[in-house]
């Protein structure tokens, strides 16, 4: 492969990675604020987070799990 | 590795010890609405559970993360396999790894979730302590090494 093509699949896959990079970003900042803020965690982040977890757990259960976690054959 | 963890069982220890607190009437602090001499307040009808809204966040963010770079390895499947098919192998070979964990650990959830102890707690921290070593080894498979 070439140096040339080695650059762009870099490009493609941080643009790919982009979103969730930046989700993930904005959940570590949640989890900080809500971890190291000296007052009350409200009923909502309480709840949020609840759900969230719940959310997870029954996709996990009761469905098929999350469609990055299946393997899938190599492409061709 | 062993570095990254001591850092997130510190922190999360550190943040055990900071001086947030549930506000009662949340999914963590359960609470009900009494309104007493034209006066409405929330009074606790459980004892807040800080410590599980503790580990249920710290599940959260590891979470997002590890099922982030299976997704990141997904979505640039055909680029990633060209550059090196064994990038998806070592990845599908995690996939069950950490599935069985994710299900370990929402099994042991509503297990405590239905009589909170100290054991169902401690299992909760140790499935989030395997989750984060496998998202070390998902992190390790996912990097590009150019050939």
């Amino acid at each position: 492969m070439e140096t040339i093509d080695l650059v762009i699949a870099g490009i493609e896959a941080a643009i790919g990675a982009a979103p969730k990079v930046a989700a993930l970003i904005t959940k570590g900042k949640e989890f900080i604020s809500e971890m190291f803020n000296a007052g009350l965690i409200s009923i909502e982040q309480q709840n949020a987070l609840n759900a969230r977890i719940d959310a997870k757990a029954t996709e996990a259960l009761e469905g098929d799990g999350p469609a990055e976690l299946k393997v899938e054959p190599d492409p061709v | 590795m062993k570095k990254h963890l001591l850092a997130i069982v510190a922190f999360i220890g550190l943040a055990v010890g900071c001086a947030s607190h549930l506000q009662t009437g949340g999914a963590y602090a359960p609470g009900s609405i009494v309104v007493e001499n034209g006066q409405t307040n929330t009074v606790a009808t459980a004892a807040p559970d800080q410590a599980f809204y503790n580990v249920d966040l710290s599940f959260d963010l590891v979470d997002t993360a590890v099922l982030m770079l299976f997704d990141f390895e997904r979505k640039n499947r055909v680029t990633l396999f060209k550059i090196d098919p064994e990038i998806k192998h070592k990845m599908d070979r995690l996939r069950p790894e950490v599935s069985a964990a994710r299900i370990r650990y929402f099994t042991a959830r509503k297990i405590y979730k239905a009589n909170p102890t100290p054991t169902g707690l401690s299992d909760l921290e140790a499935i989030i302590t395997q989750l984060t070593t496998l998202s070390e080894s998902v992190k390790a498979a996912v990097q590009v090494k150019p050939k």
